[in-house]
């Protein structure tokens, strides 16, 4: 079977597939391709990074193996990049009566700036998302011509919400093109569904302006119509859609601040978490392989390190979520370790054994570069794995924000001895605890294990497979230790 | 208590135990020339015998201590310290601490034996009715031409060879520690 497919569309799809990509840092498996839709992928201007953004650095730093990733606008041709609107991209398509168009849509949508985002208006964007797949999808190239190859099943999960824009609106029109696509083409598709309900009330920032306020494009009714039509939509022709799909979502709802058009920052939540954990079960899973249709709703509770499972060690036997964060921890102080050791210079003449696992001289050499060099300066191989490792903090951090955030609905109460808080992470006191052992001595046990001279002569791809053989060891010694333990 | 660093310690333990008999045993077979002693005077051979054997102990003792000299220095080489949480060497601080137990050693141990060694070795070496001093530095050292003290030359020669001792020998558990599998690696 070919490598499975994520497809994110829209804000919490793009949600969901960052939650999936960190689950793959902290249990250490090898994400599927990755393809974004939507309509504002923008990197940013200088505040908080955008989703695109995170994911875009996802991918490019990547995993044991490269992740693919294609970032799609699903817009048809657009001139004017800066001033288009729903109105103007339709009005110059021969046959379409003003008075008819403006029956269909009232002004507020017709005035939507589609080159950034659909803002809450799901008929706008499954209109512009069907003009976009009559136009020849030529973003979508790389899906049909290159990913859903002839001969054997392959899954994609398509992950969105039934309350914003773009997921809202595209989602429907997507598996329908693609089923049939693959129907008419002779591929095998496993579609599975990552639906967000409505789970959050969008509040106003704090100390709001008038002026600002004006520029809010999606409130909370726009929400609560979005997602009572398309669960009603949903309820009628899930099964049409999708193969498999879960519904996921939280009662009471949370309170999210909203962040205006201008950007689109991550809004870490417990509730993305559980998505990611499904679109994992969907794209990897062996347990739900067989079934159909609508799976079950799912919501987060105030243990979900205990009932998320993923496998562990070199018997892949699940383990819940806490054992994969303790992992990811006892990681960072390894890692921190190695790094300090590049840092520290070549191993001295003086000393009277061989100090350091043939694992440094190896990586060295095979990465073509030198020791030292990892506080600023880009000398191989310290850079890399500082940029690495930089990934698992975030990790972390990006698990401390999760239970900041979920605080308000209980649904996530992670300990500060398993995930600590963001200001500490990366601090080698901090993780040290849960290598179950001497750094030095787990230090030399997991390196012992790792020969870079055997993963190539491609120096990028010989410190990104170091990196996670060194995970992997590293979790084969810490399944060993427990097993004794127990 | 980590199975490498058990192994070093095991491993000076080891080195201790053999300084210790052979310390036993020069200090059995000084009773029995104590005894022997005391049956006659102390002639101007037996003292160039004694300072001869005295030195002969000692330079055993300045090898032995060596190598519990380096087991230290690479107990604490494999914890690495100063690299893992520092980012910086501790390569000089290991060295330098092996070397001083080494030399430390031998100088305790000497000393020890000469106390209660109460062979001609103290007669030998008494400014009045001893062995003259550069005789006494010439026996005891192969630089006591050079030095004509009995003490001084002593010093400087175990210097010398505890030093000479601890490069040499560093410089071959290296090259079996980087080479060969298996030793010192868990």
């Amino acid at each position: 079977m070919a490598a499975p497919i994520l497809i994110a569309v829209g804000g919490s799809g793009q949600h969901t597939m960052l939650a999936y990509l960190r689950l793959a840092r902290l249990c250490n498996f090898v994400p599927a391709r990755l393809m974004t839709i939507d309509a504002d992928l923008r990197q940013g201007n200088g505040g908080s990074p955008t989703t695109a953004s995170l994911i875009e650095r996802q991918a490019r730093i990547g995993f044991k193996e490269k992740v693919a990733w294609e970032p799609v606008r699903p817009l048809p041709e657009v001139n004017d990049t800066h001033t288009q609107t729903f109105e103007s991209l339709l009005r110059p398509v021969p046959g379409v009566d003003t008075e008819v168009f403006s029956a269909l849509f009232n002004q507020r949508q017709r005035e939507v700036r589609v080159v950034t985002g659909f803002h809450g208006h799901p008929s706008v964007a499954a209109s512009t998302f069907r003009m976009f797949l009559t136009e020849g999808a030529t973003g979508l190239s790389k899906l049909f011509t290159e990913w859903l190859p002839a001969g054997g099943e392959q899954r994609v999960v398509v992950a969105g919400s039934t309350f914003g824009g773009t997921g809202s609106g595209v989602m429907p029109v997507l598996t329908s093109f693609l089923k049939d696509w693959c129907a008419k083409h002779g591929r095998q598709l496993q579609l599975g569904g990552v639906i967000q309900v409505r789970w959050f009330d969008l509040g106003l920032p704090d100390q709001v302006t008038a002026e600002d306020k004006e520029k809010v494009d999606v409130t909370s009714h726009d929400l609560e119509r979005n997602s009572s039509c398309l669960v009603e939509y949903y309820r009628r022709n899930l099964e049409s859609m999708f193969d498999q799909a879960y519904l996921l979502g939280h009662y009471p709802h949370a309170n999210r601040k909203s962040t205006g058009v201008q950007q689109q920052p991550e809004h870490p939540h417990a509730v993305n978490l559980l998505a990611g954990y499904v679109a994992y079960q969907l794209l990897h899973g062996e347990e739900m392989a067989d079934s159909k249709g609508l799976l079950g709703v799912a919501t987060p509770d105030g243990n979900l390190e205990q009932h998320l499972h993923l496998p562990f060690g070199r018997t892949h036997k699940p383990q819940p979520l806490a054992r994969h964060i303790s992992a990811t921890n006892a990681e960072v102080a390894l890692d921190q370790a190695i790094l300090n050791a590049f840092t520290a210079g070549p191993p001295s003449s003086w000393d009277v054994i061989e100090p350091y696992p043939p694992f440094f001289r190896e990586l060295v050499q095979q990465s073509q570069g030198s020791f030292g060099g990892a506080d600023g300066s880009r000398t191989q191989p310290a850079s890399s794995w500082q940029d690495f490792l930089e990934m698992q903090k975030e990790t972390l951090r990006w698990l401390a924000a999760v239970r900041e955030h979920s605080h308000d609905v209980q649904s996530c109460e992670f300990s500060e001895d398993l995930v600590p808080p963001a200001q500490d992470v990366g601090k080698l006191p901090v993780h040290e605890p849960h290598l179950l052992g001497p750094l030095h001595d787990v230090f030399r046990r997991v390196l012992k294990n790792v020969r870079p001279l055997k993963y190539g002569e491609d120096p990028e791809t010989v410190i990104r497979h170091s990196f996670y053989t060194v995970r992997q060891e590293l979790e084969n010694l810490l399944e060993d230790k427990l097993r004794r333990i127990q | 208590m980590s199975r490498d660093t058990f192994w070093w310690l095991l491993f000076a333990a080891i080195v201790m135990v053999a300084m210790g008999l052979f310390i036993a045993n020069q200090v059995h077979k000084a009773n029995q020339r104590n005894a022997l002693l005391d049956q006659g005077a102390c002639e101007e051979s037996a003292m160039v015998e004694a300072v001869r054997s005295y030195k002969t102990v000692v330079l055993g003792l300045a090898v032995l201590a060596t190598v519990f000299g380096i087991a230290v220095s690479a107990a604490l080489t494999r914890r690495l310290r100063p690299e893992l949480y520092q980012g910086s060497r501790g390569t000089g601080r290991r060295f330098t601490i092996g070397l001083l137990v080494s030399i430390g050693t031998v100088f305790v141990a000497a000393a020890v034996l000469y106390l209660l060694d109460h062979s001609c070795l103290h007669a030998a070496v008494s400014p009045e009715g001893g062995l003259p001093a550069s005789v006494a530095a010439g026996v005891a050292s192969y630089v006591g031409g050079l030095v004509p003290n009995f003490w001084l030359a002593s010093i400087l020669e175990v210097l010398l060879l505890s030093l000479l001792s601890f490069i040499l020998l560093s410089r071959v558990s290296r090259f079996l520690s980087g080479r060969v599998a298996g030793i010192g690696r868990t």
